[in-house]
């Protein structure tokens, strides 16, 4: 049984350098527009950033892969054009995308081209998997995070692709690229601007009752000063259903399924992802180091049990869960 | 009674700061323009808020710090703790804590969430300071002390750092399910 590759975040040229260093067999990243699902301020790569970064991680050993994975804008597809030829001129190792259109440019461009299938593409059964790859050569396919281990593995066995799931980071309940719960509220989404909880809408109040946040003036959460929070988003609000508050979509958790890394590869799945180009250096290497540790000890036929509570103290709310893997609900 | 002493005491230590800032500014100007000089690619990452102005408030001091970054440097300026109607946004927090996210040694979400983090004001312009100084990759001693001492310093005030952040901080605090 081969090994799991390890596919970890670059938000910055910093945080690639961190992940690499840290361990990670690839790296993910975007470049600095909307034709990426984490285009935040501050973040991303520039033409020239990316081309150098895989120049340095070829060097290392490590691939580049290159995330244009929003929905193009009807009259705008130049710019998602344009990131397609960016990245293939950069010598990126493969494209990860959603869009019919972007996947169909890019087999355009190069008939060789490595493409993997976004988790935005929220392809979770076999006929989908292989329309992608039978239409354009799609090799890897990004599961979406709403699928327990069972169903993975059934899938697995009946697709030609090789499948990568999520394993450490932000979770997603919601069918991914086509959730509106942003764009509901502040006219951007992550599926087409790349954003979810623009934080130009996002605020923050002090009161002497905590915390509260706000989402384009909707308010989301309070939390008593101290107490964990969790990220601004629609989908982790607490909302007052019949004079209940209650988180009604998700709870603010984050995924942690490295105890389930040994079911993950015995059921075929060739990558696992960590979640979080937004977060910074720190967290990467901590997140690398862990799931490296991981990783090894299992090629080593050892278990991962001494690593599995390292991470907590870096999990939104600070609580981990092992989301839809162990789900026993339909 | 006591808490009047300590207000008293408090208000006294800032002024005390206040008039014998400047030094402290040089010094963290001249920082800022190293690391300008070293990384300005970095200082391009704040976009539209080159300029703008941040408040960074350590909890457990008695004054703030004024912040600005621009193309060939920036300014810090001590300023008293309270509103800063000039500023963006503003940032307060322990200054171990806001040590550790300039240098990038910290996660600025994981911190957050634990709620030992306040923001307010334009979170855009927070979010794009983060990146710029995660991109700047300063080290501890750039901030602390004068450039001829940073390379001797940097593994002491390091291991100060992580000493005072555990203190805040204990590990295993968390659940998991």
């Amino acid at each position: 049984m081969g090994s799991i590759e390890l596919v970890c975040p670059a938000g910055s040229p910093a945080m690639l350098e961190a992940a690499v260093e840290a361990g990670a067999d690839s790296v993910y990243c975007g470049l600095r527009d909307e034709t990426n699902a984490r285009n935040f301020p501050g973040l991303n790569f520039d033409a020239g950033e990316l081309a150098q970064a895989v120049t340095d991680c070829h060097r290392r050993g490590a691939k580049v892969l290159v995330a244009i994975n929003t929905f193009a804008r009807a009259g705008d597809e130049a710019r998602w054009r344009r990131s397609a030829e960016t990245a293939l001129e950069a010598g990126a190792d493969a494209i990860i995308a959603a869009d019919l259109a972007v996947l169909a440019h890019v087999r355009s461009l190069s008939p060789t081209a490595r493409l993997h299938l976004s988790v935005q593409a929220a392809a979770n059964t076999p006929e989908a998997i292989a329309f992608y790859a039978e239409t354009f050569g799609v090799r890897r396919v990004v599961l979406p995070r709403v699928l327990s281990a069972q169903e993975i593995a059934r899938l697995v066995g009946d697709v030609a692709t090789e499948v990568e799931a999520f394993v450490f980071g932000g979770l997603c309940v919601m069918a991914e690229g086509r959730c509106a719960l942003s764009s509901y509220a502040t006219g951007q989404s992550p599926n087409l601007s790349g954003v979810c909880s623009p934080p130009e809408a996002v605020s923050f109040e002090r009161s002497a009752a905590g915390m509260t946040s706000r989402l384009a003036g909707l308010a989301l959460d309070q939390v008593p000063t101290g107490k964990t929070a969790g990220y601004p988003t629609l989908c982790k609000g607490r909302f007052a259903v019949d004079g209940e508050a209650s988180y009604l979509f998700e709870e603010p958790t984050s995924l942690n399924a490295m105890g389930l890394l040994a079911e993950l590869r015995a059921a075929g799945v060739h990558a696992v992802k960590i979640e979080g180009r937004q977060r910074g250096k720190a967290y990467v290497a901590r997140v690398t180091r862990a799931f490296r540790s991981a990783i090894d000890a299992l090629d080593r036929g050892e278990s991962t049990a001494p690593y599995e509570h390292l991470l907590t103290d870096l999990a939104e709310g600070g609580r981990e869960i092992a989301g839809a893997y162990n789900k026993r609900w339909r | 009674m006591l808490q009047l002493d300590n207000r008293l005491t408090d208000q006294a230590l800032a002024e005390i700061a206040i008039a014998m800032r400047r030094p402290v500014e040089v010094l963290l100007d001249r920082a800022i323009r190293r690391t300008w000089r070293r990384s300005p690619a970095a200082f391009g990452r704040l976009g539209r808020y080159q300029g703008c102005r941040y408040l960074i408030a350590p909890t457990d001091l008695p004054v703030a710090f004024e912040l600005r970054l621009e193309s060939g440097g920036g300014q810090v300026r001590v300023v008293r703790r309270g509103p800063a109607p000039g500023c963006v946004a503003a940032v307060a927090g322990a200054l171990a804590d806001l040590l550790a996210l300039f240098e990038g040694s910290a996660d600025a979400d994981a911190i957050f969430f634990s709620g030992a983090l306040d923001v307010t004001g334009d979170t855009a312009a927070v979010m794009a300071l983060h990146n710029a100084l995660e991109a700047a990759d300063l080290r501890l001693a750039d901030l602390l002390v004068p450039a001829a001492l940073a390379p001797g310093l940097e593994p002491f005030l390091r291991r100060l750092l992580d000493w005072r952040r555990a203190t805040l901080r204990p590990r295993g605090a968390h659940g998991i399910d």
